[in-house]
């Protein structure tokens, strides 16, 4: 594509392409679904999700809404700690395990879904914590007031979206075969 | 009387279409340096190469099959339908070749590439492997992916076609660079420029729709929300019209953008606006990472220069314009990107605890209790918990107002 010289031709051609990848910029800003546009329609969406034409640029546009957080209290030897699943790696690694939990809230409507999510990541809880009883997974939300109400007052919540407890198999197999006196 | 009348106008179409064809030839092909090119390569490269060393030691936590989100679950509510790592596992598990070193190999190779693309070695070949190891690895993770992976994966992409590695690269040095300047350097500037100019047009014109925007709410929850929080704005509820001078500003730098980047006469103001406004984005919300990769689009597509030096008078030895203006330029933005506190990332990595692979799976865990209704988040407000003030890294001096959480829930890794 170098080249001191290029032919009227071969400008046209490169015009041709780069105002298509623009043209698919716009599309997906103006958010047209191409996907629904027959074959040509998905492979240009393709080629826009490969790209990164299909990419949203409305950042904070719709309001700045918070993301959920996940806490995880963790039943272990007759005391109930507090857990979380950011590592403290660093700020970067901590804030996309912060997007990765809002899954869960992103998955809300369907019920199944959500609590598969939330076993999941009570999953990453048990093995820190291999002696643990139980995991009570709670997400949760910030209510944010705004200026005008946190000067009459009224003060930032957390407020609950889910709670699971999850509990090993093993261990309420365990149970059970305790209280059959040892038998399967 | 009518062919006449329809020669005039043929000739009148064939000249405004000459003309057309003059300015936009002008715009798209006069002949310009690399040198913007290779400032974006080197800054992007140099910010993905932070990011993906601070981001590591959570690799298997994000991508992993034993992840916080288990495989299959991982890949169930996917958003994109993109090549991932886990076609990969896949393909290599017939060979019986592990997750974890595919996982591990893909992650080497996208640092190695992003080496070779910031030295300019390879450059295209490295910008395509780069690209690709880069949209594997984020398809893998897509639920935790934000501004800074996106465009990444934008610019990545165009890096493969365009000819950053002109110079400033070791391909010059070895002779294997393109010629320097050349018309395909100046579209490829013409791409990324318009490219940004639609990005902030469409960032500052969904947000000037935005009621809270005008309000100064928004800007007041973005520096207060727990887990943008970096310093104690809670004072601004007393101050609303700073908000709503704050957020006047954003909306002002990003919808002007498209417009005041272009002339000489405001070009500079509104390229210090733009990286003003990120370093905020950076500073006083966290985002080191996205205010890094913002403000190297910004400096490299405007910033700086493209003209090709004029012509030496004859004895003079030859310099190569491109390479100094380059070198220049990049040291500079070097310099700004390590002021958007990646040193504190970077600090924070050296602390970090090691990848945890290891998890229980979905399957030998039981609900015990069934959730709460998830339709609508629960209604009573639930104070803050004690966990809030037990979370590390919280900064000690930094005492929030009654009700505020007692420390970001994000731990700061911070110096």
């Amino acid at each position: 594509m170098e080249g001191k010289v290029l032919s009227r031709r071969r400008k046209l051609a490169l015009l041709a392409i780069s105002g298509g990848q623009l043209g698919l910029v716009s599309m997906s800003a103006l958010r047209v679904d191409l996907g629904a546009e027959g074959a040509i329609g998905r492979a240009a969406a393709y080629y826009s999700q490969l790209s990164g034409a299909s990419t949203q640029y409305g950042f904070f546009s719709e309001d700045v809404g918070t993301l959920p957080r996940a806490t995880f209290d963790v039943k272990e030897d007759d005391k109930t700690t507090t857990d979380t699943l950011e590592t403290g790696a660093s700020h970067e690694a901590d804030f996309h395990i912060v997007l990765l939990v809002s899954s869960i809230f992103a998955v809300a409507e369907d019920a199944e879904v959500q609590r598969t999510v939330a076993a999941s990541m009570a999953g990453k809880i048990f093995a820190r914590h291999p002696t643990a009883e139980s995991v009570v997974v709670r997400a949760q939300t910030y209510a944010l007031p705004t200026m005008a109400e946190y000067r009459n007052g009224v003060r930032p919540a957390w407020e609950v979206f889910y709670e699971g407890t999850f509990v090993p198999r093993e261990k309420i197999e365990a149970g059970e075969q305790g209280a059959n006196g040892g038998k399967p | 009387m009518k062919i006449t009348a329809r020669a005039t106008l043929e000739s009148a179409a064939k000249r405004l279409l000459s003309r057309a064809w003059i300015a936009i030839d002008r715009f798209a092909f006069t002949p310009a340096s690399a040198a913007p090119l290779a400032v974006l390569r080197i800054g992007l490269g140099v910010v993905l190469l932070a990011q993906a060393l601070v981001v590591a030691p959570a690799l298997f936590d994000l991508a992993g099959d034993t992840g916080i989100l288990q495989g299959p679950i991982r890949e169930a509510i996917a958003e994109k339908d993109l090549p991932s790592v886990d076609w990969l596992v896949r393909a290599f598990s017939r060979l019986g070749v592990g997750e974890a070193p595919v996982l591990v190999g893909t992650g080497l190779l996208y640092v190695m590439a992003l080496l070779a693309l910031i030295a300019g070695l390879r450059t295209r070949t490295a910008a395509a492997i780069t690209w690709l190891t880069h949209l594997l690895l984020s398809t893998t993770a897509d639920r935790a992916l934000y501004g800074v992976d996106e465009f990444a994966n934008v610019f990545l992409f165009y890096l493969i076609w365009m000819p950053s590695g002109a110079t400033l690269s070791l391909d010059r040095r070895l002779g294997r660079a393109p010629a320097d300047p050349s018309p395909t350097a100046r579209l490829a500037l013409r791409v990324v420029q318009i490219h940004l100019c639609m990005a902030y047009l469409i960032g500052g014109v969904e947000k000037a729709l935005d009621h809270p925007w005008w309000t100064g709410e928004a800007m007041w929850r973005a520096l207060t929300l727990p887990e943008f929080w970096q310093f104690d704005f809670s004072w601004l509820a007393n101050h609303p019209w700073m908000a709503k001078v704050a957020g006047w500003t954003v909306l002002l730098v990003e919808t002007g953008y498209s417009i005041f980047i272009w002339p000489r006469l405001t070009r500079r103001a509104w390229i210090v606006a733009t990286v003003a406004l990120h370093l905020g984005i950076a500073v006083f919300m966290g985002l080191h990472f996205f205010g890094a990769i913002m403000v190297v689009f910004t400096v490299a597509a405007f910033g700086v220069p493209a003209e090709p030096e004029p012509s030496l008078a004859a004895g003079e030895p030859p310099i190569d314009s491109s390479w100094i203006r380059a070198r220049r330029w990049t040291l500079r933005l070097l310099a700004l990107l390590g002021a958007i506190a990646l040193v504190g990332e970077v600090l924070g990595m050296i602390n970090a605890a090691p990848g945890d692979r290891s998890t229980v799976l979905v399957e030998d865990l039981i609900a015990v209790e069934e959730p709460a209704p998830t339709s609508e988040p629960a209604a009573p407000a639930a104070p803050a918990p004690a966990a809030a003030s037990a979370e590390p890294g919280s900064p000690p001096d930094t005492l929030p107002p009654p009700g505020l959480p007692a420390s970001p829930p994000l731990p700061d890794s911070g110096p």
